[in-house]
This record gives C-alpha cells, structure tokens and sequence, in this order.
C-alpha cells in the first residue's frame, strides 16, 4: 500500500513538470516580443527595456526556465502587470471562495448523481430511468450560464430564497458561506451530475449481471442492500475516475458561474487576467489549476486501493 | 405425498421465458419432492430446465420476462408459489441456502469473507456484527478452512478456487437451512476438489440434518453422491428413482445415451466414447411428443406423436419412456448397469 502510494505520487512529478514547461512557454509562443505583452499595452520602450533585464529575458531560453521554475517552486510566480501585486498573493486571496464552491458542488453531485444512476440502472428501461437520464443529458447540453440564470431567475428573483449574487466569506459564519454558493454550485452540479449518474448507470447495470449479484439475491437481502453495499461498492473504481476527470469539465464551469454569480474566486480572476492580458497572473491561476488537478488525480489513484482490494499489492 | 417428512414439494411447476414468438418453455410440469436429509440430484444437458426450476422455486428469475405456474411449491408447510417477494427474501440464505457453478465470480470481489458471510446471520438472525463474525468463523472452522480467524478478514482473491467453494457453503449454511440447493458445485474445480468438496456437502448434510438438491450434469457425481436422481430433458422430468434403482435399470432413451457417454472404471477404452447426436432443442412451446425422440436410438412412431406419461416400474422408479422395456434391454450388459447389480 505505501509502495503504490509512493509510486503515485512520484508519477505526478513528470506531469507537474511538462505542465511547467507549457505555462513558461506560454508567454514564449504567443506572437510578439515577451517583454511588450508582459509590459502591457501602454508601455514606453524604457519600460520594456527595463522589464526585459528584470525578468532576465535577454538570456537563453534554458536559463530562464530554470530561474523561473526555481521562483516557482519557492511560490514566487511573478507580479501581476495590472496591480503590481504578487501573483502568489492575488491567487491565495481567491482561494477560498472556489474551495467552498467546488467543494459543495462535488457533494452535491455525488449525493444526487451516484445515487441517481444507481437506482437508473436497478429499474432500467423504466420511466424513473428514462426520466432521470433525460435530465442528465439534459443537464450536459445546456450551457452551465443558461442554467444559472434560469436559477437566479426562480430562486433567487421570484422566490427570495438565496441571493442573487456575491459570495459571503467562511470568517463571516458558515451558514451565509452555504447559503451564498448554493445557488452556484447546483448550477455546477447539474453539468457535473450528467456525466456522473451516467457512468454510473452503466457501471452498475453491468455490475448488476456479474454473478455475485445472484448470490446476494439467494442470500435474501433486500433490493437497497443488493444495489448499493454490493453493486454500487464494486464499481468505485469507473465511478471514482469519472469524478475526477470530471474535476477537469468542472474547472471550466467554476470560471463561468463565478463571472455570473460575482464569486470573487479563482475564477473571476483568470477572466480579469485574461481580458487583461496580465499574463504572470494567467501563468500563475493556470500552474494552480494544474496543479489542483494533478491532486485530484493523486486522491482518485489513492482512492482505488481503498474501494478495490485487488489494487493493494 | 406425505408431508412430515418432505422437505421440498414441487408439484407441476411451469415457466415460459417472455411471450409470444420469442417465448421460450423452460419448464413443463415439472414435479419433484425432496424427502428430509436425502440428496437429490437433477440430471440433464445444459439449458434443460434443472437450475431454472431451482431459481424460479426461489423467486430469483425476472419477473418481468420469466413467467411461472404451479399448483403447488411447498417447503415443509409453507407455500412458495403464492409467496411474495418479501417473504421469499425471508426463506432464501435462511431455509434454503444455495451454492451456485463458478465460485471464482460468486463472491463479492470487494468484501471480505467474513462480511459476506456474517450479513447473512445479520439479515436473518438481526444480530450485532459481533455475533455474526462468530457465527462466520464457526461456520469456516465447519468447512474446514485452515487459519479460519485470519481468513476472516481475506478478500475472495486470495482464496484458491476450491476455498472459495468451502466459502460459498459456508455462507449458505450459516442459517441453517433444511435444505440446500448445490448448482453444479463442483463443475468449475479440479478433479481432487471436486471429491473434498463433495465429500464436505455429505457430511454437512449428516451433521446439519439437512437436504440437497444438487444440480449437475455427471452422472459420476450423481452415482457417488446422491440417494435419487431426477433426469431432466427439455425442460421435462423423463425418468426418476433412487439412484440404485435407475442404475441398475435404465429407463429412458435420454438415461441410456447419458450413461453409454460415460467411461466406466477399471475398463480399457474400446474406441471413442458414445455421444447423443444433436444438441436439446429450444422450445416456443412444450413438445406435443417426447421431446427426445428426434435425438433417440430407440424411438418408435408413438414416440413422435405423443407425450409419454409417467410409467411407474415400483419402488418409486418412474419413467416417461414409451420403449423403456427395449432401453433396459439394451443396456443389460452396459458395464456400469452391471457394476450397479
């Protein structure tokens, strides 16, 4: 077990390095001078000249990776071309609202999806299936915004329930934190469910054939007991990786609703780095999504040796 | 038919898969008893009706695609046929416990053994964890499952196929049940196996005072094993008996081809074994013949044009044979009907 653990984690060392590679390229291969974009739009040829010094642009390209990797690896991503803010500080700012939301969002779905897809698959081929995976693919093919506004719209317009936008801070009690993504997150959760109650469907509907299943039948337990401890517990592993590539689709979403909700999370300040064109901070919030997704990765190959003892060498 | 003593009571159990042009008849009044503490065997070719009229007494089939009639399943004084669902979850894994071909796939891969064996006392017994893991490690001490404490926490890939097996028997046991239902428990393991495991379900049936319906297909199993035997073809009972009796005289064309295929001991082969030409026919309907002539040496044209009813030949030997008289005759100087006499 702690030598699989070992080994996944060194697997994730590659990775993280190409993902560097591409964010230190990224201001290498856009067209142009680094030291113009970095510079910003209005800069005079003194300031360029200044910042190509600064940032060592004028050595070989090997030379700056490494000093830019090492600044990395110290947390020193740059500072920001707009505020002039460390990038390190602007992102740690930002945290926190995208943790929350993420997280509510990954609760919220696999209680609903996993669930969902699991009875789907018990009672195949019936109305309750074929209404809740219409709802799914529903769920996949509208826009996670158009969801949304529909949200605001009911909820928080017509009925009152839950504000319109904004997010309250964890500091200021949990309660408002909740209350303020709720809206957001089953906006998120509804793209997220689909793939999810999906995969799970199909899992278990295949779990459900396998011949152990028939011995839980001769062994008299009940039709719960059957689906979830037995079918449900031995396809983890399918389940479990959906999720986490699903973390991926879900990284899209978050920047999305937080622009529509007015979250000020990680993904607010991407859009505002990208209409920016602030690209230390764009290098900067895409190494943190990468390395947030290299995590996730990390926990769902970890997580196989729990849910399947076959894996645990 | 007295009851005190018969455990299991089927009396013209009939099952039809879906309806209409795909319709499928598995079953055809089908009747069969099972007296307390005897094995039972049914006999026959693969897709000939003896597990699913062992799933369909058990309400294991789909409802949906599987249809059934009876006039009557009975164990002990309780009706099967017009159980619910609910009361049948309540009699499987606790009155009748059932061990199924291939033990490599019977258990759950991802619980342990002891999980899997203690829900069942949980479920029927509503004990705490504790007492069950009790009753489970009891129990793998009874098969004879070396180390049975550390076994407990063992997950079914670690176990070789036939402790498997002593696991599936274990956990079908562990209620005590009067009768147990053994579907080819033996197919999918080693020949030296295949002995230690039969040998297990005798003796379990002799301290547990217990009966066994085992399914099989080798009648080697059924010669050493049980005490009567049920030959089925095409979803139809066609001979049965006490097993000495339908040895020593075999009764039906389908009896007589089953028994030339099998090499008997302590002979030099002469040649390839026989084999019964053609396969068991699927039927939209039950034939409105014997269902075996189209494959029979013996058949005449009565054998064609109807369905032979039981002939009983004394000391509870029935058969469904209209030539049973020209099939023992033949098989009067068979090697293993003479090793019977």
């Amino acid at each position: 077990m702690i030598r699989y653990a070992a080994a996944r984690i060194l697997a994730g060392i590659p990775t993280l390095l190409l993902v560097s590679v591409f964010i230190f390229s990224l201001a290498h291969i856009t067209p142009g001078d680094p030291a113009i974009l970095l510079a910003g739009d209005n800069a005079t040829p003194s300031q360029v000249a200044e910042i190509r010094t600064r940032l060592h642009l004028d050595l070989p390209l090997v030379q700056q990776f490494g000093l830019w990797l090492g600044d990395a690896l110290r947390l020193d991503l740059g500072k920001s071309i707009y505020s002039g803010k460390p990038v390190t500080q602007l992102i740690a700012q930002r945290v926190e609202p995208t943790l929350v939301l993420s997280f509510v969002t990954l609760v919220l779905t696999v209680l609903v999806a996993v669930p969902l897809g699991a009875v789907s698959a018990w009672k195949a081929n019936s109305i309750i299936d074929r209404i809740s995976m219409g709802i799914a693919v529903a769920g996949f093919s509208i826009p996670v915004f158009v969801i949304a506004y529909l949200l605001v719209y009911f909820f928080a317009v017509k009925l009152r329930l839950f504000p319109v936008q904004g997010y309250k801070w964890l500091a200021d009690g949990w309660m408002a934190t909740l209350n303020s993504v709720t809206l957001p997150a089953i906006a998120l959760a509804f793209v997220f469910s689909a793939l999810i109650a999906r995969v799970t469907r199909a899992s278990v509907l295949e779990a459900l054939g396998e011949n152990y299943i028939r011995t839980a039948h001769a062994k008299g337990l009940g039709a719960p007991r059957i689906l979830f401890v037995h079918a449900l517990r031995s396809v983890g592993v399918p389940v479990i990786t959906v999720i986490g590539i699903g973390f991926a689709t879900l990284i899209g979403g978050v920047v999305v609703t937080e622009s529509v909700f007015n979250i000020p999370g990680i993904g607010r300040l991407t859009v505002d780095a990208v209409t920016r064109r602030d690209y230390p901070v764009i290098q900067g919030v895409i190494l943190f999504f990468s390395v947030a997704l290299i995590f996730i990765n990390l926990l769902v190959d970890l997580s196989y040796a729990y849910i399947d003892p076959r894996i645990r060498g | 038919m007295r009851t005190s003593d018969t455990v299991l009571t089927v009396s013209n159990l009939s099952l039809t898969f879906g309806r209409g042009k795909t319709a499928l008849q598995a079953l055809d009044n089908v009747s069969l008893s099972v007296k307390q503490g005897e094995i039972l065997s049914l006999v026959g070719e693969s897709g000939c009706g003896k597990s699913a009229a062992m799933m369909a007494i058990l309400g294991l089939l789909p409802k949906r695609v599987a249809h059934i009639s009876a006039s009557d399943i009975r164990l002990g004084d309780m009706d099967l046929a017009g159980a619910s669902q609910r009361a049948l979850r309540k009699i499987r894994g606790n009155r009748i416990g059932m061990i199924f071909q291939d033990p490599m796939t019977s258990l759950n891969p991802v619980h342990t053994v002891g999980f899997q064996i203690g829900e069942v006392v949980r479920r029927h017994r509503g004990v705490s964890w504790k007492q069950a893991r009790q009753q489970a490690l009891r129990m793998l001490d009874l098969v004879r499952i070396p180390d049975p404490a550390r076994r407990l926490a063992s997950y079914p890939h670690e176990l070789s196929g036939g402790m498997r097996q002593r696991v599936m028997i274990a956990m079908a046991l562990v209620c005590e049940p009067e009768l147990l239902i053994a579907d080819e428990p033996t197919t999918a393991l080693d020949v030296t196996v295949q002995a230690q495991i039969m040998a297990l379900i005798d003796e379990l049936r002799t301290d547990l005072g217990m009966s066994v319906v085992l399914i099989t297909h080798d009648l080697g199993v059924v010669a050493a094993a049980a005490d009567r035997v049920a030959v089925m073809y095409a979803g139809r009972i066609v001979e049965d008996g006490p097993v000495e009796a339908v040895f020593r005289r075999p009764s039906h064309g389908y009896t007589a081809g089953l028994m030339r295929s099998l090499p008997s001991d302590g002979q030099v082969h002469q040649g390839r074994l026989q084999e019964i030409p053609g396969s068991v026919p699927r039927l939209a309907r039950a034939a409105d013949h014997c269902a075996f002539a189209p494959r029979c040496a013996f058949a005449g044209s009565r054998c064609r044009r109807e369905v032979p009813q039981p002939s009983d030949l004394g000391s509870g030997h029935s058969t469904r044979c209209f030539e049973h008289a020209s099939v023992f005759a033949e098989l009067a100087e068979n090697s293993i009907v003479r090793a019977w006499r």
